[in-house]
């Protein structure tokens, strides 16, 4: 959104109408820290910035100006007219620019002038379809202000099939979203041919958004969009948007597969900026207990609401936002004859309920509104002064994008990191220098993963003949031409390959996941038959098996039957008091190593001896390792023999859902258990891994139990830092630890002790294994990966620090969710430190003799935490769905 | 390609939860209509080895570029009988008469013979808005799909016109895709400027698609913008409510009694282009071929028929309700008066019909009469439209107050009713 459009929109004088100044935001500032200084664990100031300008460029279309101007626009931000110049250029641009400084007018402008000027024609890309209407509405607006005439339309799959011929015959601007151009643009292109005749401007905007496997499906539907241009004879320039990440330029190339110049400094003014980072305080020091984080955020916000600030609550959760809005309007909206002070805001709600709710929120007439991510996209509600986050939304740029609802252009913002007590949260908060310091993640994508790649290029030979010697981005797409002439789907023909299949692939294709085959949850409540929800492949053994309890709104449903071969869920409605969690077994078999390092663990130093003896106390080597040259020779067989090794490569998974556990409301107790006949999951992915040689591990622990206890925990504390490393949803890296050659694995049993499993998931006891190397896996959980274990393999020795890390500085006595994963209620004279011994087995892996030192805590018996256990269960499973 | 990748994507592909091959690729397709599509394809299969001669492996018809062969006929549709004799709108039951295999009763509705095409062709058929004027040109397509999409390829276009009192079909046949561009080049020296398209369906489908392949070989389509008479449309209208479907074959089988003797579905013509191109065996094109110069003639036939299916729908047991009602938008009130006036006896929605015109046209009198059974026979609208009549025609308050008493007992939730009791009792008091 153009902010210096939106001055008379947005008067600054609704600032001054509460007759706030700078002053009482420092002063709420000063009252938090002074009352609360034991929760407050980190804090930033950022300073104002002057705004910097620049004049609009000479050639500028003059009614365009005139629209401008009388919107009150009479100079440009300096990225806005870098990006001008840049386009006209002829390059590829990224803006990086923060929420309202301006951003749209960077492609507007450019975009505008080419339509009115040179009958150019635009397509604009956004991630959703609300997006979409708020950029359409904002062109009309302009429109109207200088009667320009251009045309744009939104186009979606709310469009009725006969306004489509309007959009694609008479639109300068069509305003979609991937799914669009992958499943009805480039499929009917030649609808099209018009548009695309003239089409000069590709806009992308939220590409931050498009990462991970999403990402990778959107750069190939730009491939293909590419080769669709280039067939009609045109080759549009690209405008993209981001949020900051950490690899605008890079993330922009790997979407576009071309050199991208990227904006990066923002010209927009904005006022200074004050974060906290806050953990509630312990409530039972023994147990390691806090209090919950929504109590916290209910006080910030009361307090701040109070002090008549403008309030936006971010919870993570559909239900907590239901939960934070009602305890906000138990104080606030007690009054039913005024109107609400309060509003929610979420997916779910009625979209004419939601734009209300940002006409209020940018009126100034609502104090405050709790919504999850919804809010956290470019959607335009204004500037307000204070944004409280009740947990960490899982990455840095999410963080930053949400504290950046708050910020008005002259006032200080104040933005409030509340954690909970989920790991990821409190690594934040106890390492507030990882946070503020960090800079945001890095988007990655891969885009020539293989099936993503045989999809699309299914699709572009739909769209267009492959000729003889064509690339596909920067593949040579032969290989899979002929492995699709085998499945019959093409055909070679005079040096092109034609599509012949009675099909539409696009229709098989979904961009937001890696495979297809999605399972219906159908409701058969009442003699209904209701599509409620679709789950994707991946997701359906773990969550349809007949018994789950299915969530949609929080609302429950029952799965009475699963039809697996049809990817059918039958439900009916239900009211039980207990949620379902599946009890899995996943055993990763090893197939080929790609990259590997030895490590010389610093405690086992006097085994190494003899020539292979490192003079450094620690040698971490990596070495190269071809599917072709297998580690052979002496010096790796007798490294190997003393050392861990981290190596990343391909693995075969194979997961069996054994059975689930019913889960009471509250209190999480086990109510209940399951069992589940289902087939076994397989798929082939990319994992990196650690292993111990057996003879390690025996003089390092007592017994294989503790051996096993210190590697799941490992695998937790690893798996925490992984996720926060590679800005992955925590569903897309897997978690594992078993043999390497997929006979065993291991589990945390339902009493809290580590368990083997083999192939049959029969229990196995660890003495009774000839060969005991546990070895811990974080994977790609998508059939193919998803890019992720590469770039972690290369930060193996920051992941295994952090881990270490993460253990040795928690609060707790032996484990607790936060850092080695839930210890729950064990036998009573079980020696059971999880803790010591995760910390060992990563001392192991090679973390610093320090680390090791300092935290590694004696082997003592301790008493059954029951407490601690019954909290620790409710962890594992958010009650909905964030958004 | 290297046995690696093979291996990989293989893998891939069945741990991605696809179905094994291409049938991933399949537009809703289930289990069972698989199997049953292998089934047949086998049938298919044992007839053609059962045949195994050459000539039944070899194309008909001429190769006029690479890749492209123009099969010309004339006359009658191969493998079909036509029973029947002129209809004229009489309800002559037809003799029973062996079909093929199959033998149809007496009772089956009368049908149309191709004779009454070739003096109708040149009018513009009564259902249809606008008029035009020129020569019926029948066109059907057979596709790689149904799905539509550029990746749909147009392998067989048929183009048929009256010639005499003869049909003089045309089908260009794409033996491999790369005959493409030749293809429609050649079809475009057949569509005369003044052509008025006929087809089934063609609207949605066929011309579409045509389209497509024109702008993807940078081709001028020869079919852009001509006139078109897509008979779904009135068949749909007028015997949507009486068929189960209204597919082409219905309509043959029902309204011009045509049985299709060793028909090759339709379905299978995917399957036939892919056999051809694998194996170089036509044998399964060429029953394509005859499927497609049927529909051909089917059309030609259709398009006569239901020229006097619309000039008698209850003669055809149509929907004359429905017919009339698309007679009366078009201007043709006598045509529709007639048709309605044809189908009294029978049908009660031609009564309703009928009536609504006669109050249209200020015949209330008549509106009355007809409505009057109706409204004997409980239909509660019929009883709404005599208050109507009575109290606002006829000023006959003590009548309209007792319809209107009787339509309360009918629906008593429904308050216009209510309300016109109510106001024809004050009007009575005062």
């Amino acid at each position: 959104m153009a902010a210096p459009a939106r001055i008379p929109v947005h008067p600054v004088v609704a600032d001054e109408g509460f007759g706030l100044d700078e002053a009482r935001v420092e002063r709420l500032v000063e009252r938090l820290k002074s009352r609360y200084c034991d929760r407050i664990t980190g804090e930033l100031s950022i300073a104002p910035r002057e705004a910097r300008h620049a004049p609009f460029p000479p050639e500028l279309d003059p009614s365009l100006r005139v629209a401008l101007a009388r919107r009150g626009l009479t100079q440009l931000y300096t990225p806005q007219r870098e990006a001008w110049d840049r386009i006209h250029d002829g390059e590829d641009i990224v803006v990086v620019t923060p929420t309202a400084s301006g951003k749209t007018l960077c492609y507007n402008l450019t975009v505008l002038d080419a339509v009115r000027c040179g009958g150019a024609k635009a397509l604009y890309l956004f991630p959703t379809k609300a997006l979409a209407q708020d950029q359409v509405a904002e062109i009309n607006e302009l429109n109207r202000a200088g009667e320009l005439g251009v045309r744009a339309y939104t186009f979606d799959g709310d469009s009725p099939g006969d306004a489509r011929k309007a959009v694609r015959t008479r639109g300068d601007i069509v305003v979609s979203n991937p799914d669009m151009l992958h499943q009805a643009i480039l499929p009917h292109h030649t609808k099209w041919a018009q548009f695309f005749e003239s089409l000069r401007y590709v806009v992308i905007d939220e590409v931050h958004s498009y990462r991970g496997v999403f990402g990778s499906h959107v750069a190939n539907v730009i491939r293909r969009l590419k080769r669709v241009c280039a067939f009609y004879g045109v080759a549009p320039r690209f405008v993209l948007c981001s949020a900051t990440i950490g690899n605008p330029r890079e993330h922009a190339e790997a979407l576009l597969g071309c050199p991208v110049h990227a904006i990066t400094e923002s010209g927009a003014p904005s006022g200074g900026k004050h974060l906290l980072l806050w953990n509630p305080p312990v409530v039972n020091a023994d147990l390691g207990i806090r209090a919950s984080a929504r109590s916290q955020s209910t006080r910030i916000a009361r307090m701040a609401i109070k002090a008549g600030f403008k309030t936006i609550v971010f919870a993570q959760a559909r239900l907590m936002v239901e939960i934070l809005t009602k305890y906000l309007k138990d104080v606030f909206d007690h009054d039913p004859r005024k109107p609400a002070r309060i509003h929610a805001y979420r997916g779910g709600y009625l979209p004419q309920e939601r734009r209300a709710t940002e006409r209020a929120l940018r009126a100034g007439e609502i104090d405050a509104v709790v919504t999850t991510s919804a809010l956290e996209l470019g959607v335009d509600i204004g500037s307000l002064d204070v944004c409280v986050l009740n947990g960490y939304p899982g990455s840095v740029s999410g963080t930053w994008q949400r504290l950046g609802r708050a910020g008005r252009r002259k006032r200080t913002a104040l933005g409030v990191l509340v954690a909970s007590s989920d790991p990821l949260d409190q690594y934040i908060v106890r390492h507030p220098e990882f946070f503020l310091g960090a800079s945001p993640e890095c988007a990655r994508i891969a885009p020539d993963q293989l099936l993503i790649l045989l999809d699309h290029i299914r699709c572009a030979a739909f769209e267009l003949p492959f000729r003889a010697g064509e690339r596909y981005g920067a593949i040579d797409p032969r290989e899979f031409l002929s492995f699709l002439a085998e499945q019959g789907v093409v055909h070679e023909d005079a040096g092109q390959w034609h599509w012949i299949a009675d099909s539409y692939p696009a229709n098989a294709v979904s961009l937001r996941s890696v495979a297809d085959g999605n399972f219906l949850v159908i409701d058969r409540t009442d003699g209904r038959q209701d599509v409620i929800a679709e789950v994707d492949y991946s997701g359906a053994a773990m969550t349809l098996y007949e018994g789950a309890i299915y969530m949609v709104q929080s609302k429950p449903w029952q799965v009475e039957k699963l039809d697996w071969v049809g990817r059918k869920a039958f439900v009916t409605r239900t009211t039980v008091d207990y949620y379902t969690d599946a009890i899995d077994y996943t055993r990763l078999k090893i197939l080929e190593r790609f990259d590997r390092s030895v490590v010389v663990p610093e405690p086992l130093e006097h085994v190494v001896g003899g020539a292979s003896a490192p003079t450094a106390p620690r040698n971490i080597e990596a070495t190269r390792v071809g599917a072709e040259a297998p580690p052979t020779g002496t010096s790796a067989d007798s490294v190997h023999s003393v050392a861990a090794e981290c190596a990343h490569g391909e693995v075969h998974l194979v997961r069996r859902v054994t059975g689930y556990k019913k889960i009471r409301y509250y209190t999480h107790e086990n109510v209940g258990y399951g069992p589940i006949t289902l087939p076994d999951q397989e798929m082939h992915t990319s994992a990196l891994w650690w292993r111990l040689p057996q003879h390690v591990l025996e003089a390092a622990f007592a017994t294989r139990w503790q051996a096993l206890d210190g590697f799941l925990g490992a695998a937790y504390a690893l798996h925490t830092v992984a996720v926060l490393r590679a800005m992955a949803e925590p569903r897309d890296l897997g978690k594992s630890v078993g043999s390497g050659d997929g006979d065993w694995s291991a589990v945390v049993d339902a009493h809290g002790r580590g368990s083997m499993r083999d192939a049959n998931a029969r229990e196995l006891l660890p003495d009774t294994v000839r060969q005991f190397e546990p070895t811990v896996f974080l994977y790609d959980n998508h059939p193919g990966g998803t890019g992720f274990s590469a770039p972690l393999f290369a930060e193996r020795e920051t992941l295994v620090h952090e881990a270490a890390a993460l253990i040795g500085e928690c609060a707790c006595r032996h484990g607790c969710p936060s850092c080695v994963g839930p210890i729950l209620q064990g036998d009573e004279d079980a020696h059971h430190d999880a803790r010591g011994a995760a910390l060992r087995v990563l001392a192991l892996f090679g973390s610093t003799r320090r680390a090791a030192l300092e935290h590694d805590i004696p082997y003592v018996m301790r008493p059954p935490i029951a407490a601690l256990a019954r909290e620790a269960a409710a962890l594992p499973e958010r009650i909905a769905a964030p958004e | 390609m290297s046995e690696a990748l093979r291996a990989r994507l293989s893998a891939l592909v069945r741990d991605s939860g696809r179905a094994p091959g291409h049938a991933a690729d399949a537009v809703a397709e289930t289990a069972g209509e698989w199997s049953a599509r292998i089934d047949a394809l086998r049938d298919a299969q044992r007839i053609r080895e059962s045949r195994s001669r050459a000539a039944e492996r070899a194309l008909p018809g001429e190769e006029i570029a690479p890749g492209v062969r123009v099969v010309r006929s004339v006359g009658a549709a191969p493998h079909t009988t036509v029973r029947g004799s002129s209809v004229g709108g009489a309800r002559a039951p037809t003799a029973q008469r062996s079909i093929g295999a199959r033998s149809v009763g007496a009772s089956a509705p009368p049908t149309v013979t191709p004779e009454g095409v070739a003096p109708h062709s040149p009018r513009c058929p009564v259902w249809e808005r606008e008029r035009a004027e020129g020569p019926l040109l029948f066109l059907d397509t057979e596709t790689t799909g149904l799905s539509g999409g550029t990746g749909t390829l147009v392998f067989m276009l048929g183009l048929a016109r009256v010639v005499g009192d003869r049909l003089e079909a045309e089908q260009w046949l794409l033996t491999r895709p790369s005959g493409e561009p030749a293809m429609l080049a050649a079809l475009a020296e057949r569509v005369p400027g003044d052509a008025i398209l006929v087809s089934y369906n063609g609207k949605a489908f066929d011309i579409p698609l045509i389209a497509a392949r024109h702008a993807l070989h940078r081709r001028r389509d020869p079919f852009a913008g001509k006139p078109h008479f897509d008979l779904l449309a009135p068949t749909r209208r007028a015997f949507e409510t009486r068929w189960p479907d209204c597919r082409l074959q219905t309509a043959e089988r029902r309204l011009l009694g045509i049985e299709r003797v060793d028909d090759l579905p339709g379905a299978f013509a995917p399957a036939a282009f892919t056999t051809l191109l694998r194996t170089g065996d036509g044998a399964l094109m060429r029953r394509v071929l005859d499927h497609n110069r049927q529909d051909l003639h089917s059309l030609a036939y259709l398009i006569a028929a239901l020229e006097r299916v619309y000039a008698d729908p209850h003669a055809f047991d149509a929907d004359a309700a429905a017919v009339a009602r698309r007679l009366i938008a078009n201007d043709r009130h006598g045509e529709a008066e007639h048709a309605l006036e044809a189908a009294l006896p029978s049908q009660r929605d031609a009564r309703r019909e009928l009536a609504r015109l006669r109050r249209r046209q200020g015949r209330h009198g008549d509106a009355a009469a007809l409505w009057r059974p109706l409204a004997e026979s409980g239909c509660v609208r019929a009883v709404e439209s005599l208050a109507k009549i009575e109290e606002h025609v006829y000023r006959n308050l003590a009548a309209a107050q007792a319809l209107a008493q009787r339509l309360v007992a009918l629906e008593p939730a429904e308050p216009r009713h209510a309300h016109r009791l109510a106001r024809l009792e004050r009007r009575a008091a005062r």
